[in-house]
């Protein structure tokens, strides 16, 4: 358990930099900002411990949001997925295909169900940044999450693969 | 206690959850002023509902110093009339018109450290942000968020507001702020100590801002005492009793925005 607070924990800056210096900068038709960091999220072993999914996400978050200068907004979107995650999985995931410690991964539980884990918890962590964001729900921000929601998927799709074929 | 226990370890999950996420939005509303205002303008709607059934209560019981406190304004009134000088003299001519608006308080506090008044006027009766508010002997505030039938003021007893205003004896300008505390007295720190001032001097608004007219009164001097760079701590006792507020003006400068914009001018250079 030791090893996999240390492993993602070092996961952190180097997830955290590559938000913030790259993909924050990279900005597809204006307006579509796709987060990589909710893949540290998603891959969270199934059996790690509740209280280290929230804060780990919280401490996630937090860091987002404090190089873009403006607190509370990631902290809050990735807390609640991470609230949400344990529920999700229990419904998108096949039972048993999944050792305890196992990260959460593309080859390990296929492309299926993979996608469909990822994109729901994807489009609630948009759904949530955006309507803090503006503090509305229209139809707008309905289709800035969607588009949004759908580059981060591919992008976190890529990482998986490149992940896979470097093993 | 048992109990309790077990309730805090069945839901343990949940209850963090809530925690984390309570100080995450907490966070989030302490920084971000545009979504904690959408936070307040949507309360006020429901908040300001309440406020005003409880009004109306208090409104009756306040018929007698109310009477009373418009037969005093009437009475000035009159007198400002009776004053009116019949010739018109171009030095004399106000730069600015300003419109006024009653409002009624239903909602004020005086023991926090940064206070706010809610009235019962809102956007429908034209009432926007910035607008100053004022009683014939002070000050009030400004408003702070407008929603449809509420608004919401800052208090003179707020942390960041301050008023420009000037002494009458000697026309001397300064700047007025509430130092916490005490909801009677209100302090100016940039009167130099060279001027000849005494306890009693009445001082009212100036003539700089845009959003109060010139010569509202705001109060008489205290007390007052000398600091080591050179100014005075003048402490002005307020005329306007903040805990017996019932009825308001609020006032529109009908010239604020060309003024505005021509000042804005200057600082875009």
């Amino acid at each position: 358990m030791n090893k996999l607070y240390f492993k993602y924990l070092s996961l952190l800056p180097i997830y955290i930099l590559l938000q913030v210096l790259v993909l924050n900068q990279v900005l597809f038709s204006a307006y579509i900002n796709p987060f990589l960091y909710i893949l540290l999220i998603i891959s969270l072993p199934l059996k790690t411990p509740k209280w280290f999914l929230l804060v780990y996400a919280f401490l996630l978050g937090f860091f987002i949001d404090l190089f873009s200068s403006s607190l509370g907004f990631h902290s809050t979107a990735s807390v609640l997925i991470a609230f949400l995650k344990p529920l999700i999985s229990k419904i998108t995931i096949p039972y048993n295909i999944l050792g305890e410690m196992d990260k959460i991964s593309l080859q390990k539980i296929g492309a299926k169900a993979y996608i469909t884990f990822s994109l729901l918890l994807i489009l609630i962590h948009n759904s949530c940044l955006f309507a803090l964001e503006h503090c509305t729900f229209n139809f707008t921000i309905l289709s800035k999450v969607i588009s949004s929601s759908i580059i981060t998927l591919i992008i976190i799709l890529i990482t998986q693969l490149f992940i896979w074929n470097k093993k | 206690m048992h109990n309790l226990l077990r309730f805090i370890k069945i839901n343990q999950f949940l209850l963090l959850f809530l925690v984390i996420e309570g100080f995450s939005v907490f966070l989030l509303l302490k920084n971000n002023s545009y979504q904690a205002n959408t936070v307040i303008k949507f309360s006020t709607q429901y908040t300001g509902f309440i406020h005003n059934y409880t009004a109306i209560f208090s409104n009756y019981i306040a018929l007698k110093e109310t009477n009373n406190y418009l037969i005093n304004e009437n009475a000035k009134l009159h007198a400002l009339l009776k004053n009116e000088t019949s010739f018109v003299d171009s030095t004399l001519i106000k730069n600015k018109t300003f419109s006024y608006q009653s409002a009624k308080i239903i909602n004020n506090s005086i023991n926090k450290r940064n206070n706010f008044i809610t009235l019962n006027k809102g956007a429908k009766h034209g009432i926007k942000e910035g607008m100053g508010v004022v009683t014939h002997n002070g000050v009030i505030g400004i408003i702070h968020s407008v929603s449809e039938n509420y608004s919401i003021v800052i208090s003179l007893l707020h942390r960041k507001s301050s008023v420009g205003i000037k002494m009458i004896k000697n026309n001397h300008n300064g700047i007025l702020k509430w130092e916490g505390f005490d909801y009677t007295t209100a302090n100016i720190t940039n009167f130099p100590n060279h001027l000849l001032i005494n306890k009693g001097d009445t001082i009212i608004t100036n003539n700089h801002s845009i959003v109060f007219p010139e010569g509202i009164n705001i109060g008489s001097i205290a007390d007052f005492e000398k600091d080591e760079e050179g100014y005075y701590n003048v402490k002005v006792a307020l005329f306007e009793d903040f805990n017996q507020l019932n009825f308001v003006y609020v006032i529109h400068s009908t010239e604020a925005e060309e003024q505005q914009n021509l000042e804005m001018k200057i600082t875009d250079e």
